[in-house]
């Protein structure tokens, strides 16, 4: 009879620290666990006991992927906590700002870490030297989301310019006109991206489960909306504690979620299984391409929906821009009258739907602060398919897999422990 | 790609970049000396760039630059505080050997990325500091903050000569 032992320690391409164990004995499942070491993050400590106006500055350094997303998703909560109500134009430049964000992080998962894998290669660094026109056109795309982020963002990480109530410098016309430019070029490599994926092989594989992401009556929802579900309909975002329902796990230190089933999905097939109607046609080509419809069940085409995602976010920024050169630019009085309240913000992220919830006492004090990311919202849903994918894959070799393994871990583009990059230096 | 360089980035020729993570406390030290610097006046060619946890975005950097200066927490099995000025070539290349994890994406792993585009910059030196404590927090340990000075002026002293 067959043993398996797979103990992958820190699945690599998968920003931060997780393991899978799993252990066969005669051919019996002794043990399928996806397991997370991250340091708790003590999100609150660094937040409470500041002024309103440096929250979210502090907390874009949480990741350097999504900062974007929680600069965005903090100035909403203490906008929502100080009774803020932001203008068309802020909430338009916000809106063209999370594009950007998506852009950039999908090319990064699709191409740097999910396409090694469908092509046999460890790495992005062997690419390079075999396939140099795909490594050169993620770069490009890369770069005109990074470029995107710092005309609207003022910088192409860690964003400096949104604030509450605002921003604290405006985007020339120049530079805009500039970007909406280059999206508009960029319909060759997304052409090419489409061409690409075709041919990598997605794994054939089904779970049902929960999906939930953002829901919007407007567009297809990323920067706001309510929450909603694939199982249960929708509600306010202040409702958040009540539909994520945290709670520990032995084997993880990291807190795990559930709603109406054992677990839920976040990300970018959920947001596609929630909000396909509402995708820019483009983007529903792309999906019907690569034989993405909605609703799917296969975990693996998250990575599918990433790239009809980016095709969105390239059609959805000239759309935004558009409307935006239309109106055109005024600076905007900032001020604001501090109260004391609480106030919860939802952005859907690269990864899946984010909250933060802010209290501030009446001189924008920071008293008490939560942050649920979308990877602990997927830890659950990983355990449930690893534990339904692994049977089925049993008679493969061992090497096959953990390989399996890791693509469908990697397939969720988990953020785990995020920003550790610390130099390992041995001197020769 | 990349012909137009995005407005923190024009034209410089020595850049200096402080990479790491400021919320986990002596890992952030890169981005307390680039802070810090921002501060001075320096010389026109030099810019100074706050790299956070940028990634891969650090390519972007790297092109149309003669030198690229970089400042980070090493693991160098040093006293903390201990600083290092190194070029890539005096370490063992980790880069290859470690798969690439997209936040593990550090310096090492973007320079050789750039080699292997060609796009490697002319002259490429690293400023290591060990750290001491790496932890969620916003401070710097007190021997870590206490090498700052030296830092700075070592940087200074490569700039400007």
């Amino acid at each position: 009879m067959k043993h398996i032992n797979v103990n992958v320690d820190h699945v690599t391409r998968v920003e931060g620290h997780g393991n899978i164990v799993v252990n066969v004995k005669e051919g019996k499942i002794e043990d399928c666990k996806w397991e997370v070491v991250e340091a708790p993050r003590f999100f609150e400590a660094f937040v409470r006991g500041r002024k309103y106006a440096e929250v979210a500055h502090i907390v874009s350094r949480i990741c350097g992927i999504c900062s974007v997303g929680h600069t965005l998703c903090s100035l909403q909560a203490t906008e929502a906590a100080l009774g803020v109500k932001i203008s068309d134009q802020t909430r338009l430049l916000r809106r063209i700002l999370i594009q950007g964000e998506n852009l950039q992080s999908h090319v990064l998962h699709a191409y740097f870490l999910a396409a090694p894998d469908f092509v046999g290669a460890p790495s992005v660094f062997p690419l390079v030297k075999t396939h140099p026109d795909v490594v050169l056109r993620a770069l490009r795309m890369k770069k005109l989301a990074n470029d995107l982020c710092d005309v609207f963002g003022g910088r192409t990480v860690h964003p400096i310019t949104p604030a509450v109530n605002g921003f604290t410098k405006l985007p020339e016309i120049k530079e805009i006109k500039d970007i909406r430019k280059r999206l508009v070029d960029a319909t060759a490599d997304l052409e090419a991206t489409l061409q690409l994926f075709k041919t990598l092989k997605i794994p054939d594989f089904k779970r049902e489960t929960e999906y939930i992401s953002l829901k919007s009556k407007e567009e297809y929802a990323l920067y706001e909306g309510v929450i909603a579900s694939t199982d249960a309909g929708t509600t306010p975002v202040e409702n958040y504690r009540s539909w994520t329902n945290e709670y520990l796990v032995p084997h993880s230190t990291a807190k795990y979620t559930k709603h109406v089933r054992d677990s839920y999905m976040v990300g970018a097939l959920a947001r596609f299984n929630n909000n396909y109607a509402q995708l820019s046609p483009k983007a529903k080509k792309t999906a019907e391409e690569l034989g993405l419809k909605a609703p799917c069940h296969n975990p693996f085409m998250n990575t599918v929906a990433q790239v009809v995602e980016a095709v969105h976010a390239v059609d959805e920024g000239i759309r935004l821009i558009d409307e935006l050169l239309d109106t055109g630019l005024k600076e905007e009085d900032r001020r604001i009258l501090l109260k004391a309240g609480r106030g919860v913000g939802a952005v859907d992220v690269p990864r899946g739907i984010l909250f933060h919830d802010y209290t501030y006492d009446k001189n924008g004090i920071c008293q008490e602060a939560n942050c649920i990311i979308p990877t602990n919202q997927n830890h659950a849903n990983i355990q449930k398919d690893m534990e339904t994918l692994l049977p089925q894959i049993l008679d493969r070799p061992q090497e096959g897999i953990r390989l399996m393994l890791e693509m469908l871990v990697r397939a969720y583009d988990p953020c785990i422990s995020c920003s550790t990059h610390l130099l390992k230096v041995e001197f020769v | 790609m990349g012909d137009e360089l995005s407005r923190d980035q024009r034209a410089a020729k020595i850049i200096v970049i402080g990479v790491g993570n400021l919320l986990l406390k002596d890992e952030g030290v890169g981005i307390h000396v680039a802070q810090e610097l921002q501060k001075r006046v320096l010389p026109r060619e030099v810019e100074v760039i706050d790299g956070g946890v940028a990634g891969i975005g650090l390519l972007d950097y790297f092109r149309q630059s003669s030198k690229v200066l970089l400042i980070d927490a090493a693991d160098m099995n040093l006293n903390p505080g201990a600083v290092v000025r190194f070029s890539p070539q005096d370490i063992r290349d980790q880069a290859r050997s470690r798969k690439l994890s997209a936040h593990d994406v550090g310096v090492l792993e973007v320079l050789e990325l750039a080699k292997s585009l060609g796009e490697y910059p002319p002259e490429v030196v690293i400023f290591g500091i060990q750290p001491k404590e790496i932890a969620w927090g916003t401070d710097l340990s007190p021997e870590i903050e206490a090498a700052l000075p030296e830092v700075i002026e070592a940087i200074l002293k490569e700039i400007i000569g």
